[in-house]
């Protein structure tokens, strides 16, 4: 009885935050061409981006871009501010490292400003070598560790915090990870904004934060076959927000804000399913005791070793 | 000036080195939580697999990493990449040459400590036999062909030979204990396992898990048992003639009393037998300098720094460091 009122509470709640997010989401898309690494060392490669529309299923390239802006924060937090002409969005990375893009669109609809946003990180394996010549000596700028600020050019964003598992170097997300994330409005955590995540392979659910303003998930595991190691699946986190306040916007009157953002993430199967860790500290401890038993009896019957004198310094 | 060379000449050197290798395990291993970060060319193991905790990254994983690149992108920018980072390699390199071992590397700290419980549980150490010591000595040499060699063939063919699988990426990250020991220290045991997702990957980190249980083992038993066979020793080597840090011997003062070779981890016997050359770095020398605070003669021995004596061997600190082993020992 208990267990179906907490079905029956779950549902509704889920179905309460359903009208909330839009039926067509938009997101940023990489397009990558197969010549990404044979640019000189002179020229900086020229990435690409699409905005896509609808779910990862079925879905459109826009072709109208207009009123549309891009913020790209460097590794280094320098911002730079793009105006977007036409389908096409390129900026040519000049260091290498993680770079953070976001879209911005507005347009005013039945009396609502809907501001759309979607940010994407990528990742740029080459620079123009003067360019990126402190980056190479350095490493890693001393701030690049920590999660990122929300940026003050966007006053609705989420953040993904760094997943918890640690099981491989901090590049790539995987299946059964903890991915947890964070709502900013105007710069402060909104902890009531729930998350609405969508995989490619169909699986969507409407994530609550906790009371400390985490919104956190384990990415839904699948099985793989050996041949299927470096599949990669897309999913996308939406987050909207509405905000009573009107105003004009290119001539048209609004009496709502609809704030959206999106951010598509790719996922690939977990190392940690092809591992076994119990069988790694076994070994481990049998080479041990082998090894130890192995050194007892070869020396129980040798003198003390010559060496060993009055001074030793350790 | 004179009373500062004279402290120095008399320090503990023990104590000074126990603390010294403290704080630079602490900020290689737990750094990162403070927003340290030395960059990625470190001449010392600060493992890129302790993901949190580093506070700067190893080497050797960076160069497996650059020399992964095809040809094509190699003569690139990668290739550029690849120089700058062996350059800066060097640079840090330069500086304190071979005692990045003996004071910084977070592996060789674990190896001391590791002695360290072996003499207080009373147990008696072992060493490599003299038969098999050029051989083991060439382990090294061989390790860091191997993991120059395999990265490159990853991506490109060579004399036709087939490219090896992706899994060998970083094939001596694969087999450091480093890779499992050092994020232990933050709590992270993620990197014991054995992958089955290929028969590399099976093959490789069954190799690792057995290095790590040899290495636990070994060290407890053999002084830096480890570093007799580390490819990153075998690399700095290559460029240690130009660094800044040097031990230095006075052959002449020399009686070949032996102190300076017993004192040493890495059962170097030149350092005790040569009375010819005068830079004493040799191939396994890790720079602790024990020998100079064993050495009785006045400046027999010396860690000198861009031609300024630093730390000699002098009759006056020997006694005393003597005097406070046996107080030492005393209190045991």
């Amino acid at each position: 009885m208990k267990y179906n009122f907490y079905k029956i509470s779950y549902i509704l709640t889920f179905l309460g935050f359903l009208p909330l997010f839009g039926d067509n989401s938009i997101w940023i898309e990489e397009f990558k061409t197969k010549s990404c690494c044979t640019t000189g060392i002179k020229e900086p490669v020229h990435k690409e981006f699409y905005i896509k529309k609808g779910d990862l299923q079925n879905n459109e390239t826009i072709s109208d871009l207009s009123n549309a802006k891009l913020y790209i924060r460097d590794m280094n937090d320098q911002i730079i501010e793009q105006n977007i002409d036409g389908k096409k969005i390129s900026f040519a990375p000049l260091y290498k490292g993680s770079y953070h893009l976001f879209f911005e669109q507005k347009s005013v609809q039945n009396g609502v400003l809907h501001v759309l946003f979607s940010s994407l990180r990528v990742y740029n394996k080459e620079g123009n070598i003067t360019k990126s010549l402190l980056k190479e000596i350095r490493g890693k700028t001393i701030d690049s560790k920590q999660t990122k600020e929300p940026l003050a050019q966007l006053p609705f964003e989420i953040i993904m915090e760094r997943p918890i598992r640690k099981h491989h170097i901090n590049c790539c997300l995987y299946s059964g990870d903890i991915a947890p994330f964070k709502v900013y409005y105007k710069g402060k955590l909104q902890k009531n904004i729930p998350l609405k995540v969508t995989m490619e392979s169909g699986w969507t659910n409407v994530i609550k934060p906790s009371n400390d303003g985490v919104i956190s998930f384990e990415i839904p595991r699948n099985r793989y076959t050996e041949k299927e190691k470096k599949h990669s699946e897309k999913m996308i986190v939406e987050a909207t927000y509405k905000v009573n306040e009107s105003g004009i916007y290119k001539g048209k009157a609004y009496h709502d804000i609809k704030y959206t953002m999106t951010m598509p993430l790719t996922f690939g199967p977990s190392p940690l399913e092809y591992e076994s860790k119990m069988l790694g500290f076994s070994t481990a401890v049998g080479v041990m005791l082998i090894f130890s038993l192995g050194i007892y009896y070869s020396r129980r019957k040798k003198r003390k070793t010559p060496k060993e004198i009055w001074f030793d310094e350790n | 000036m004179s009373s500062l060379k004279k402290k120095i000449n008399n320090m503990n050197l023990i104590r000074f080195r126990f603390w010294f290798q403290i704080v630079a395990f602490v900020l290689i291993v737990y750094g990162g939580y403070a927003s340290l970060d030395l960059g990625d060319k470190l001449p010392t193991f600060a493992c890129v697999f302790n993901s949190e905790g580093t506070g700067g990254k190893c080497y050797i994983g960076m160069l497996q990493h650059d020399l992964k690149n095809p040809f094509e992108i190699f003569t690139g920018f990668a290739g550029y990449a690849f120089l700058i980072s062996l350059i800066m390699f060097m640079v840090w390199f330069w500086v304190l040459n071979k005692s990045w071992c003996g004071f910084v590397c977070p592996l060789g700290t674990m190896q001391d400590w590791l002695t360290a419980l072996r003499e207080k549980l009373k147990i008696r150490f072992s060493e490599y036999s003299w038969a098999s010591r050029s051989n083991i000595k060439s382990i090294k040499y061989i390790l860091l062909i191997l993991l120059l060699i395999i990265p490159v063939m990853i991506s490109n063919s060579i004399f036709g030979l087939p490219k090896l699988p992706n899994g060998l990426s970083m094939p001596f990250c694969d087999i450091c204990p480093g890779r499992m020991l050092i994020p232990a220290f933050t709590g992270n045991f993620n990197q014991f396992y054995i992958d089955f997702s290929s028969k590399t990957d099976l093959v490789m980190t069954t190799l690792g898990m057995i290095i790590v249980g040899l290495f636990l083992v070994g060290s407890f038993i053999k002084k830096r048992f480890f570093c007799y066979f580390c490819p990153m020793a075998a690399l700095q080597y290559i460029f240690s003639k130009p660094a800044l840090l040097k031990l230095y011997k006075d052959g002449a003062k020399c009686t070949k009393c032996g102190d300076c070779y017993r004192a040493c981890d890495m059962d170097i016997l030149e350092i005790a037998d040569d009375v010819t050359n005068k830079n004493l770095v040799t191939e396994d020398c890790i720079l602790c300098l024990k020998c100079v605070a064993a050495c009785p003669e006045d400046g027999c021995l010396e860690a000198n720094f861009t031609g300024i004596t630093i730390f000699e061997s002098t009759k006056e600190g020997f006694i005393l460091r003597m005097a406070m082993n046996k107080q030492k020992e005393s209190h045991e």
